[in-house]
């Protein structure tokens, strides 16, 4: 192998290390199974950093058969969106390191359980893939929906995405 | 642009250039790689081969019964098939691993040793306390309707001196020969479902050697993983072989169509499938376990408590024991293992022994069979975590002797038993 070529190979591992958070924008919603569950889980979103300094967005999320929120009839929320990021692979020591991998938009939240059930709120991140839309020649997404504190702390859940998700590249400046 | 970024990503991180992070993994990690499923529209599929030829994408997998194509694709590949009018859908070719918590724990026996850690191991066979929990040793299979059992894993350690040689057949799917298992974990399986008795050794749920094994290799040495189409198709040459029940100690969580259409027309030409449900001790599905067409196993242990590692789900159907299982293991040897990968063969091996008594049931009949005489356990009722309960042989027996068999298959409702 070339000097040259492995620098680049060195160089490629290290952008893909990185995995940094850049400016990007996420609209949709769409179905995945249930926690658990025997129902669809259902959600909306959208989230948009595209704008600098500038964070936009919300999200509502509704698994009523989350098997380990049985007992107040699944989880039901309505979030604002903190922060937004495309994860990419680019190098750049500034922007925030993402929790999502590669290709996926991730999405910070803070919660408000809108289920009559359950009083509360909390925060949760979202890993949006938009890897298509059926009747588009195109790719099918995945999504991961994770609650770390609040009423809802514990839920996870991951799956592929019927639906319409689209991740969408920031306008040029 | 974004979306070819992002399959560039996969592709290069696929590709082996990619170095895994330092820190905790990330979300989503491993979900994607660079193969992809094209699911054809109706009457496309040979135009969709075409594109896909003409697109310079390589070609995996044809899963022609259901017109979807497994395809490495990459973002010039991507851009060419964008908006192409053979496609009706293209999903991510998931992977699925094998089921099993924690390392072995292997014993290097011979048949005229004694085992003092699990007891009773002297000059006649050791019963392994789940072979004996699910009824094992209440009942024999009838040798005169030996069923085939397919076990899709890591290979079979042919020539174990407590495995059965004959009746044994096999696929090699590219990832080793099925008659040798440089892992262990297929050859666990298989001792479980059919260890011979008699010989000193431990003994399996079909232990006279009458079943026919068909063995699929998906799993090379390493463990690794396979994907959802490359599954489609090792599970369509179980059918192929002839198998009545198909043992799948393995999984993942992302649904795939292919799967789910692939598995569906399998159930409906009588093919019995059984998958684990998983070892994360999370409410997560997990494919193929949780496809209807599939029944999904627990674990529990030998007290009877469900495994604090089983996934628990709505669609968990049936459990069996997955602690401390001792099996048999490659090189003559027997190994001690744990995990939903050990509780569905339990059941695969249940279903094979009650179906030789009846060979004239369907499929269903004989899934039903075993859901209505489960034991329960944990929790009173059906459960999320074991489902109906713990499979029982002899029970299952007497249940089709006095109610019969149908002889049909299930549809959507139809199978559902509550």
């Amino acid at each position: 192998m070339s000097k040259r070529l492995l620098t680049i190979t060195t160089l490629t591992g290290a952008l893909i290390l990185a995995g940094c958070g850049q400016p990007g924008k996420v609209t949709g919603g769409g179905t995945m199974h249930s926690a658990g569950g025997s129902d669809k889980s259902v959600f909306t979103f959208h989230a948009d950093s595209c704008d600098e300094g500038q964070v936009k967005g919300s999200m509502n999320l509704h698994d009523s058969s989350a098997l380990d929120f049985e007992d107040v009839n699944g989880v039901k929320l309505k979030a604002d969106v903190d922060s937004t990021y495309f994860c990419s692979g680019d190098l750049d020591f500034d922007a925030p390191l993402c929790a999502c991998s590669e290709g996926f938009q991730e999405v910070n939240f803070t919660y408000q359980s809108t289920n009559p059930k359950t009083d509360g709120g909390g925060q949760g991140i979202a890993c949006l893939g938009d890897f298509g839309e059926k009747g588009n020649s195109d790719l099918k997404g995945a999504a991961i929906i994770s609650i770390s504190t609040g009423p809802y702390s514990g839920y996870y859940n991951v799956g592929t995405v019927s639906g319409n998700v689209q991740q969408h590249s920031c306008p040029a400046e | 642009m974004m979306k070819l970024n992002k399959i560039a990503v996969a592709v290069t991180m696929a590709a082996g250039l990619s170095v895994l992070p330092v820190s905790a993994a990330k979300l989503g990690e491993n979900l994607m790689g660079d193969r992809f499923i094209i699911h054809a529209k109706s009457g496309q599929m040979e135009a969709l081969k075409q594109a896909l030829v003409d697109a310079g994408v390589t070609i995996n997998v044809e899963m022609n019964s259901i017109s979807a194509i497994s395809a490495t694709i990459n973002p010039s590949a991507y851009q060419a098939l964008r908006g192409n009018k053979n496609i009706a859908e293209i999903e991510i070719d998931a992977k699925r691993y094998f089921a099993t918590q924690g390392n072995p724990e292997v014993k290097s026996i011979a048949p005229e040793s004694h085992l003092d850690d699990y007891g009773n191991w002297g000059d006649t066979d050791f019963i392994p306390w789940g072979i004996e929990a699910v009824q094992g040793m209440e009942v024999s299979p009838d040798a005169n309707n030996p069923r085939t059992v397919c076990i899709v894993d890591t290979g079979y350690d042919l020539g174990h001196w407590d495995l059965q040689a004959e009746k044994v057949s096999g696929d090699s799917e590219g990832a080793g020969d099925w008659f040798e298992d440089g892992h262990g974990h297929g050859t666990h399986v298989a001792g479980t479902i059919a260890a011979k008795g008699g010989n000193s050794g431990v003994v399996g749920m079909i232990d006279d050697s009458s079943a026919n094994l068909h063995i699929v290799r998906v799993f090379d040495s390493g463990g690794g993983f396979v994907y959802a189409s490359d599954l489609v198709g090792a599970v369509n040459d179980c059918a192929a072989a002839g198998a009545h029940v198909v043992n799948m100690s393995l999984g993942g969580i992302l649904h795939t169509k292919a799967e789910a259409r692939g598995f569906e027309k399998l159930r409906k030409s009588g093919v019995l499938m059984i998958a684990a449900a998983g070892n994360d001790g999370n409410a997560t599905h997990n494919y193929p376990a949780s496809y209807d067409a599939v029944m999904s196993v627990g674990a529990v242990a030998r007290s009877l408590d469900v495994a604090s590692f089983t996934q628990y789900t709505s669609q968990v159907e049936i459990a069996g024991p997955g602690v401390n299982v001792i099996s048999t293991y490659p090189g003559g040897y027997h190994a001690v293992m744990a995990g939903t990968s050990m509780a569905t063969p339990h059941v695969v091996g249940t279903a094979a022994l009650v179906w030789s008594h009846f060979p004239q049931c369907s499929n269903w009949d004989i899934r039903n069979a075993l859901r209505q005489t489960a034991m329960d356990v944990g929790a009173a009722g059906k459960d999320y975590y074991s489902g109906y309960g713990m499979v029982q042989a002899k029970d299952a027996i007497d249940y089709l002797s006095a109610n019969g068999c149908s002889g049909q298959t299930c549809k959507g409702n139809e199978c559902k038993v509550d």
